[in-house]
């Protein structure tokens, strides 16, 4: 049969059925990349990225980028509580000079920053020492002419096509797929980038930032970012501030930020390097610090304290009270209950624990009493007393929900009896069964983990409804 | 451009659809300069050789049509076949020849020889050499006319499904599709459609089956002298199962692309590990260079017509061949030459097996005595397939020296196997696509058509999701990308 022969009606319909079938392969890719994508930026399944998105659009007032040093050293809640200054962390764990500028730009797609604050770490290597860096920060970019360049400009010939394409890599994330590679981790949505950490670690005052200025010649490359930067600004229209948060800092990094510093100088660009000025700021190197690398919150709340004085000249609007910037209001809403969840975890003070659920919004508590509590002098009772319990329950035993001011008896400590179940939103359930006295670690269980406290008469096991997470596990 | 890389995922649709879009005259030559254009991906700079074989052969196609006598006829067949094998020999032999000879010199003290070349092996040469030179034997006998057009010609020699792999042409076949490019319409939604489906089996062969189970082959090979005798057995095995897929695959591949242009290439695998005997074995692999051997080389020699010992010299000579056509190196020959001597210990034991046979009361035709009869089979190519997979001839006997060492079963059930390379993850994933592939060669063996042919005369909807999650499969699936290095399919290297 010659092709003129097929009737018309034939032909059409093997067009459609090809391009149905096109259609449904290009469906099931992009689903299946939706599941295998590299979606962690942070560690956290929490990406700026997404955030940004999930962003309407010309809200952002202040931007700052730069690695997990800004993460963790940039707090947008601070900034929003104090001034109403809407401020967004676009930041990215290991996040390079070239990324930097690509994803800056690609924020530029969508918002008009007045002030563009950046962190200078990522200036100061030229490439990743850790490959996941790499790949958070050349596969989360969703603009494809922007990934292209910016992995051109960065990724060696030979992997450029992998990285472009990304399934090449990405596909192998099917060994290490979980939960959130199919549900949506609610928190992305209002965050504003930053890392919450209440962490005090160990960390060194750099000695490297003492003295005068050393700058070192800089690469060809690092100049070209700076102009780029400078460029870019001019070009746009916001005010760019380039700083080095505090850390640890070699002296060969030093010496390029001394350069920076000079070149600032010359372009009249803002510039503060937190290493040489933290004396003046007043950093505690015991408390401020997560690691040697890193801000805790507290250190973050000292960073706020300097630049919201020195932003103070780009006359920043105060938004509080706008409904449009009612993401800024959730994230600091969000911020009080991590500095609540991060009060509760620190205590271990039995009635400052019980007074705290007491007046808390949205936790679920577990509390159980087992074994021979009741021999240790009713030092149990009193705490239990401000969550409603009266004696004679407290004598009994058992295992109690206390939830939205309300203290229900669930379980008796019997043993065989059927478990309890409560569904603690879409993902989580709670499991409370009896076993055995307190050496059974699965007498308090979400969905597979014990919440238990292994050898304690009493245990209480707290529960954030709102961020859907286990808040602390105490044994008393 | 491998097959299962990015570039030919650009490549292909782009000259597929300009193919079937193209006029009628335009065709051969697009596909000309798509062929010579994936063969220089690899190195521009054989293209040369690639000319000169096509040049010599299709000049000496000519000069043998055209000859008078018989006497020159033969001439010009030998000056063609002299220099297509003498460059072969060049560039694939040349080395393994000096070596040899240097250590038969040393033998008599006399000093080595240096190979002054130091070439690699152009990708598909073996390939392309015995299907350029099974045409000027075509043209000698008679079998074909030479062919004129040069641009079809070089085609002919040159087209890219098959350029590099395999299967190895016949002239009567190829030749003549592309001489019918443009007289009448070859391509069809049909051959569109089993093409595409065979495409898609090929590359699952390759991408999930083959280069997965190499991690584990690699990692045993990799350390013969930690292994005993349970994980000697496995590595065999998982090569066994590793070349059938790189090879069926890549054929599977070649096969689909020609099929979706509208061409149909000669089958080259059919169920190989179904096979009942190594005679069988060699009906069912590689057919297209089995039948090239036997067709070129066996019956030229006088294949069974001139008594039962010269019939097995032949076996055996033409099986020591073609192990050599697989690689310069001893272990091959040695592979090669297994085969042959288990054809010919296999037909003289014929009667006595015939005898035991009878007196055990073993009926033939019992599916028992088939599988017993495959499994023996198996056993015996999967010994052979040491030498064909280990680096030398000492490695092999010291692989086949572990299969009789530290015996202990129990390394099966303790879950030592998960620490080759594959993790129970992995291994999960093997097992699924090892029990695809029994699937899919069932049907092959029962209904004696391919994937892509079976599932064609399925109905669209099974089609479509037979497709897609090989699609899926390939993709997440497949050993590809950053962290993985396959190399290439094996048969490049011959």
């Amino acid at each position: 049969m010659k092709s003129t022969d097929i009737p018309v009606k034939t032909r059409i319909k093997r067009i459609c059925a090809v391009a149905c079938f096109a259609a449904l392969v290009f469906l099931c890719i992009f689903g299946t990349y939706k599941v295998l994508k590299w979606k962690d930026t942070m560690g956290e399944y929490l990406s700026s990225v997404d955030m940004l998105k999930a962003t309407d659009k010309e809200l952002i007032d202040v931007v700052f980028m730069g690695s997990s040093h800004a993460y963790n050293g940039f707090n947008p809640a601070y900034f929003w509580e104090d001034k109403g200054w809407s401020c967004f962390d676009m930041a990215i764990s290991g996040q390079d000079a070239t990324s930097t500028y690509y994803y800056l730009k690609y924020l530029l797609r969508r918002q008009s920053p007045k002030v563009v604050c950046v962190d200078l770490y990522g200036f100061t290597f030229d490439k990743h020492g850790v490959q996941g860096n790499e790949y958070r920060n050349y596969l989360s970019m969703p603009a494809v002419d922007l990934q292209v360049k910016m992995v051109r400009e960065y990724v060696d010939e030979e992997d450029r096509q992998d990285y472009i394409v990304r399934f090449p890599i990405v596909h192998t994330r099917y060994k290490e797929l979980g939960k959130y590679d199919f549900y949506n981790y609610k928190l992305n949505d209002y965050i504003r980038g930053e890392k919450i950490s209440w962490t005090v670690g160990e960390a060194c005052a750099p000695e490297s930032s003492d003295g005068s200025l050393s700058p070192a010649e800089l690469s060809e490359s690092k100049v070209k970012w700076l102009d780029d930067m400078y460029e870019l600004s001019q070009k746009e229209g916001f005010s760019l501030v380039l700083v080095a948060l505090p850390y640890n800092i070699p002296a060969e990094s030093q010496e390029k930020i001394d350069t920076v510093s000079k070149y600032c100088e010359e372009k009249g660009i803002a510039f503060y390097d937190f290493n040489r000025l933290r004396h003046e700021i007043g950093f505690d190197y015991t408390h401020d610090f997560v690691d040697s690398g890193h801000l805790n919150t507290y250190g973050a709340k000292k960073v706020e304290m300097f630049l919201k004085e020195e932003f103070e000249c780009y006359n920043l609007p105060d938004h509080r009270g706008d409904e449009r910037y009612y993401q800024w209001d959730e994230d600091l809403e969000y911020f009080g209950r991590e500095e609540y969840k991060n009060s509760m975890r620190v205590t271990d003070d039995l009635c400052a624990l019980c007074s705290m659920i007491c007046a808390g919004e949205d936790y679920v508590s577990v509390i159980s009493l087992e074994g021979d509590y009741l021999d240790r002098n009713n030092v149990y009772y009193e705490p239990l007393w401000i969550l409603g319990m009266s004696y004679e329950e407290y004598e009994k035993g058992g295992k109690w929900i206390f939830e939205d001011g309300t203290l229900t008896k669930v379980f008796e400590n019997e043993i065989n009896a059927d478990p309890y179940i409560k569904e603690l939103g879409d993902m989580n359930t709670l499991k409370i069964q009896y076993e055995g006295d307190y050496l059974f670690r699965e007498n308090i269980m979400i969905n597979d983990e014990s919440v238990y406290s292994y050898g304690s008469f009493m245990t209480i096991a707290i529960y954030d409804k709102k961020l859907g997470e286990l808040v602390s596990v105490k044994g008393f | 451009m491998l097959f299962n890389s990015i570039p030919f995922l650009i490549f292909f649709p782009i000259v597929a659809g300009l193919y079937l879009l193209l006029p009628k005259k335009i065709k051969p030559i697009w596909l000309l300069v798509a062929s010579y254009y994936f063969y220089m991906s690899w190195n521009y700079k054989y293209v040369v050789l690639i000319l000169f074989t096509t040049l010599v052969t299709y000049a000496a196609g000519i000069l043998i049509g055209k000859a008078g006598s018989a006497a020159k006829k033969k001439a010009f067949l030998a000056a063609g076949l002299v220099l297509n094998f003498g460059l072969l020999f060049f560039f694939k032999y040349f080395g393994f020849f000096l070596e040899n000879v240097s250590r038969i010199l040393s033998v008599f003290k006399i000093g080595v020889i240096d190979n002054p070349f130091d070439f690699l092996l152009p990708v598909g040469i073996s390939f392309y050499t015995f299907q350029a030179v099974g045409y000027c034997i075509d043209v000698y006998r008679g079998d074909i006319k030479a062919e004129r057009n040069f641009i079809r010609y070089a085609l002919f020699v040159s087209f890219f499904p098959q350029l590099v792999a395999g299967p190895i042409e016949r002239s009567k076949n190829l030749l003549s599709q592309i001489n019918e490019i443009g007289e009448k319409k070859t391509a069809s939604y049909e051959k569109a459609v089993s093409g595409f489906g065979m495409m898609l089996w090929g590359l699952f062969l390759k991408m999930v089956v083959a280069d997965r189970v190499s991690i584990m082959v690699d990692e045993i090979f990799k350390n013969i002298y930690r292994i005993g005798t349970v994980e000697a057995v496995f590595g065999a095995a998982g090569f066994s199962l590793q070349i059938y897929a790189d090879f069926a695959g890549y054929s599977a591949i070649a096969i689909g692309a020609a099929s979706v242009m509208g061409f149909e290439l000669m089958e080259n695998f059919n169920t190989p590990y179904f096979a009942t005997s190594i005679a069988d074995f060699w009906h069912r692999w590689h057919i297209s260079l089995s039948t090239w051997f036997r067709d070129y080389v066996y019956i030229p020699l006088g294949g069974n017509r001139k008594g039962k010992a010269r019939k097995y010299l032949n076996i055996f000579v033409t099986f020591l061949v073609s192990g050599l056509w697989h690689g310069a190196s001893w272990s091959f020959v040695i592979w090669g030459g297994l085969h042959g001597l288990y054809q010919i210990i296999g037909d003289l034991l014929k009667p006595a097996r015939e005898k035991t046979g009878k007196f055990l009361g073993l009926n033939k035709d019992t599916a028992g005595y088939k599988v017993g009869q495959i499994l023996l089979t198996d056993l015996l190519v999967g010994f052979a397939w040491i030498f064909f997979r280990a680096s030398s001839v000492k490695q092999a006997f010291d692989y086949i020296g572990r299969m009789f060492t530290r015996f202990n079963p129990w390394s099966i059930f303790d879950e030592s196997l998960l620490n080759w390379g594959l993790d129970y993850r992995e291994m999960l994933i093997l097992l699924f696509a090892i029990l695809l592939l029994v699937i899919v060669s069932i049907i092959r063996y029962k209904k004696g058509v391919n994937i892509g042919t079976f599932l064609y005369e399925q109905d669209m909807i099974f089609r479509w999701v037979v497709f897609v999650l090989l699609i899926i499969s390939i993709i997440v699936f497949g050993e590809y990308g950053t962290d993985f290095d396959s190399g290439k399919f094996i048969y490049f290297d011959f």
